[in-house]
């Protein structure tokens, strides 16, 4: 019997639960590597949910006809935990409090599911239609670029917590990265490939809005 | 099975205006045929003026050590053939091309907005007159067609030069916001009923997604050469190193607007290339869906690769990393257009017209382009080539060998839709095999200039091995291109005296401008056939093989969607990614910058009380609205001049603002923190201004009893006041509560 497509949206997604949570980059990203914390939130964001929404049965057969109220609020709820979780301060508190990080970790799982929700949730009716998914995800798109050229451009020392004695020597002597590539690193991971991410949600929007027949097949 | 259109109306109106008024009929016309042909003259007249710059170029640079154009004017006259071909040639061509056929092909009376259309045509030819008003001056702009800063200064270009292009930028700039919007407009609200998002013609479908492209695009160079503008006639220094300002902001400003442009100038040229490759070859496009699809990719990859222009000026080498990784990434869904066109081809009955010659020629040198730009996408080879007769070589080989190639397949495809008669062949196979013959002798001994290291942008050089060889075979090539645009010439004028009338359907295509007269009437369809596919006029004639044999003969009409509502929103969301810019300004010299303790100079709590006012004002109109929606049409009144007193208190709170300012010693040129806020907060001064006007005009209609039964202009200027509410809540957070 052949493997359905969902079982490997749920490996997928299990695997980038995985490497996100992964001792190592964990390790880097609690204490070390402002790149690393970025690449966690990304996967934990941008990745596994909606690979996780993916996997789950689609269910409903009616047109999508989600509200724009309620996509609103999940855009805002998706975009809205990227921009705050970055907020230096706030990011510096998180970085102190293991209790905090992980109501951090948890709430960025949830905010992603709340977001790809119209896009890849299972139920049809609570999707939006293609072309508006089309404008829900390219603003976001848009979000996520602006703050990750905030980032890339800002004074180096905006993340003070990454800055102590012990990370100097592994990573800045042996990886030769100094802390201002470090979080120029973080800025681009959040500028350009988390943008691929919302690219290609908008071809799988494309591919549904072409692959869904438009006429009932004609009864003889 | 016909749909009549009731349009004999519109008919009698138009012909008794046209004969009414003779010749002056064009300047009053809102048809969009006869504004669609103006385009394409237009730019066919700058197309002669900027080649006969390129010619003065080749002749200066065919031999080294000439002294046919001194430096300075040598420096002007790439300046002007760059900024004509991109600005006054490309854009104009493909919108004119638009404007004729987007309408015809979705089977619509004309585009959404005749009027707004005649308005972004004419902005075109004031626009190009701005730009060369400048030779007046005392010279034309010199400082390259991506002006950048610190020399488009005026400390180191001190004629007027720079300000007429700059202003004329503008002035095109907002010429093409408008047409986009426009055209957005009508592929969503004029369609003709059955022609599905789905089922749009690739030339549509391209347009209708490079609209987007220029709505976003544009405003961040509006908002480039405004800063640029301020700079030069304010004395203020956004882009001046030496007085703290940032060269850098201009690059990276600049090819945020300057990269999707690239695509502005290639996506439509590509819809041509899917119209006339099916047709000559005798098969529905291969794979629609992917090449649609396709075309999404690039635009939204466009957004985010600008920075490969910049590998050269010292960006960290994670930067350079990441865009080369992305720039790469545009070659998947370029590649995937490619296969799918010479896939059409493939096993195809080909008729080899001048127009698939072209289009066929188009596939080969778009592909050298494209692999030259697939190199220069990696940074190293960036650094060895940039800025040398490669760069020249790679984007004339994308945008002629290109763009106009595409053009030029469209040209010789619809030139007898347009007329009513066809192009000849014979002279257009002369000026086919001369166009490539040189084109190619031009630009690709330019590749070899550029690896044995010439420079672009010199007026001359020494004599050194192979240089004085290449440049003399590049500057024949030059001459043999411009005897080809000649023989167009003469093939147009001689086709358009006494050319083989075209008939309806000359090609035997299968797209709704074909089904009616060339060139159509002022109404455009007598009647439309019934739309159940992606090919109309193929389905018409071939009932027993439609395409789509489950859809429904009898299309049903379209959801009304009302255009002036999308209109709004498309202009919102330029005028949103023009403000964007400017915060982003301010943010970047204010908030970024270590150095900077901007803003002790403002009073908060002041502009909070009347941030408040501007706030409570998108209330008063919300209730308006409401009151106008229950016929209460003295509330709806009485509400909409607090509205309008609300507002006025704002602005007048900001003028106290200003002038408290200008007490304290703080103009717009005392530091970059003032430059950035007078720009910024000014800019948002004048749309709340404009936004009063409207809001009064609208008071007055309703004073004149004009809206007791639609609310849909209020809605529409409503979500315009709204909107620049939003857009104070977001410049009161950055630049008055950071400061707290």
């Amino acid at each position: 019997m052949k493997t359905p497509i969902r079982f490997w949206y749920l490996a997928a997604a299990v695997a980038a639960m995985g490497i996100a949570l992964s001792p190592r980059l964990r390790f880097l990203a609690d204490g070390y590597l402002f790149s690393a914390y970025m690449l966690q939130h990304l996967i934990l964001q941008l990745a596994a949910p909606p690979l996780l929404l993916l996997a789950l049965p689609p269910s409903g057969d009616g047109a999508p006809k989600l509200s724009l109220r309620a996509a609103a609020a999940f855009w805002a709820g998706g975009v809205g935990a990227m921009w705050i979780w970055h907020d230096p301060a706030l990011c510096n508190a998180v970085l102190g409090s293991p209790a905090l990080r992980l109501f951090q970790q948890a709430s960025l799982v949830l905010a992603g599911l709340a977001f790809w929700w119209p896009v890849a949730g299972p139920r049809r009716e609570w999707r939006l239609p293609p072309l508006l998914g089309i404008v829900y995800l390219f603003t976001a798109c848009l979000g996520c670029t602006i703050l990750g050229i905030v980032i890339t451009f800002a004074p180096a020392e905006l993340y003070s917590r990454y800055f102590h004695a012990a990370a100097a020597p592994l990573l800045f002597k042996e990886w030769a990265l100094t802390p201002a590539a470090d979080q120029r690193l973080g800025g681009l991971l959040m500028w350009a490939p988390a943008c691929l991410v919302y690219v290609i949600g908008i071809l799988g929007l494309l591919n549904r809005l072409y692959a869904t027949p438009e006429f009932e097949p004609k009864t003889t | 099975m016909k749909l009549t259109l009731d349009a004999p109306l519109l008919v009698d109106s138009r012909s008794h205006e046209s004969a009414k008024l003779g010749a002056f009929s064009w300047v009053a016309t809102v048809d969009h045929k006869r504004i669609g042909l103006m385009y394409l003259w237009t730019a066919l007249f700058f197309f002669l003026v900027g080649g006969v710059e390129a010619l003065l170029i080749r002749i200066q640079l065919a031999r080294p050590r000439m002294h046919f154009l001194s430096p300075d004017t040598f420096n002007q006259t790439f300046t002007m053939h760059g900024t004509t071909m991109i600005f006054l040639v490309v854009m104009p061509t493909l919108i004119g091309f638009a404007n004729y056929f987007v309408p015809l092909m979705i089977g619509a009376v004309d585009m959404a907005m005749p009027r707004l259309n005649a308005m972004s045509y004419w902005l075109l030819p004031f626009g190009g007159l701005l730009l060369h008003f400048s030779f007046l001056t005392g010279g034309a702009p010199a400082a390259g067609w991506f002006a950048y800063t610190p020399l488009s200064e005026t400390p180191f270009n001190s004629t007027q030069g720079m300000d007429y292009w700059a202003l004329a930028l503008l002035v095109l700039g907002i010429g093409s916001v408008a047409a986009s919007i426009n055209l957005i407009a009508t592929v969503l609200t004029q369609r003709a009923p059955g022609l599905t998002i789905r089922r749009l013609p690739l030339f549509v479908w391209m347009n209708f997604i490079n609209s987007f492209l220029i709505i976003f695009a544009l405003p961040a160079l509006n908002a480039s050469v405004v800063m640029l503008l301020i700079d030069r006639q304010l004395d203020t220094h956004f882009f001046l190193p030496a007085q703290g300002g940032s060269a850098l902001l201009w690059q990276h400003f600049f090819w945020t607007f300057g990269h999707p442009e690239v695509y502005i100038m290639a996506l439509p040229a590509f819809g041509m290339i899917s119209e006339v490759i099916p047709v000559f070859s005798r098969k529905p496009i291969f794979g629609y869906e992917f090449v649609a699809a396709s075309t999404v990719a690039i635009g939204l990859l466009s957004f985010g690769v600008w920075a490969h222009h910049m590998f050269a000026v010292g960006m960290s080498d994670e930067a350079n990393l990441f865009f080369a990784a992305s720039s790469m990434l545009i070659a998947i869904p370029t590649g995937v257009k490619i296969f799918n066109w010479t896939t059409t081809m493939w096993g195809g009955s080909i008729r080899l017209t001048t127009s698939m010659l072209f289009a066929i020629a188009f596939l080969i040198q778009f592909v050298i382009g494209g692999l030259s730009g697939i190199a220069f996408a990696a940074a190293p080879i960036d650094w060895q080539l940039t800025d040398t007769y490669f760069v020249v070589a790679h984007f004339h080989y994308v945008l002629f060998g290109g763009s106009m190639f595409g053009v030029f397949a469209g040209l010789y495809y619809w030139f007898p839709k347009m007329s009513g008669r066809l192009l000849s062949e014979k002279l257009g196979k002369v000026h086919f095999w001369l166009t490539v013959i040189g084109f190619n002798l031009t630009f690709f001994v330019q590749h070899f200039l550029g690896m044995i290291g010439m420079p672009r942008r010199v007026y001359t050089y020494e004599n050194l091995p192979y240089w004085a060889l290449w440049n003399m075979l590049s500057t024949i090539g030059a001459f043999i291109l411009g005897i080809s645009a000649l023989v167009l010439l003469w093939n147009m004028v001689a086709s358009l005296r006494r050319g083989q009338p075209a008939g309806d359907n000359p090609w035997r295509a299968w797209t709704l401008e074909w089904a009616t007269s060339s060139p159509p009437p002022p109404h455009n369809f007598d009647a439309l056939p019934a739309v159940r596919g992606r090919r109309p006029l193929w389905d018409l004639a071939h009932p027993d093989q439609l395409d789509e044999p489950n859809a429904p003969a009898q299309p049903a009409p379209h959801a009304a969607l009302d255009k002036n509502k999308v209109a709004m929103l498309a202009f919102i969301a330029s005028e949103a990614t023009f403000f964007l810019m400017l915060i982003l300004a301010y943010v970047y010299y204010n908030v970024l910058s270590p150095t900077g303790r901007a803003g002790e100079a403002l009073d908060v709590p002041k502009t909070a009380v009347f941030t408040v006012f501007l706030l409570a004002s998108s209330g008063t109109l919300w209730l308006a609205e409401r009151a106008l929606e229950r016929g209460r049409d003295l509330i709806f009144r009485a509400w909409l001049f607090a509205t309008i007193l609300l507002g006025a208190v704002f602005v007048a709170g900001q003028a106290r603002e200003y002038w408290h300012l200008f007490q304290t010693g703080v103009t717009v040129n005392s530091s970059l923190f003032a430059t950035a806020f007078f720009t910024l907060t000014g800019f948002h001064g004048l749309h709340v201004c404009v936004g009063l006007v409207a809001l009064l005009v609208l008071l007055r209609l309703a004073a004149l009893g004009d809206f007791r039964h639609s609310s849909a202009a209020v809605k529409n200027i409503g979500m315009y006041w709204h909107f620049v509410d939003v857009v104070w809540i977001a410049v009161f957070s950055v630049v008055y509560l950071r400061t707290l």
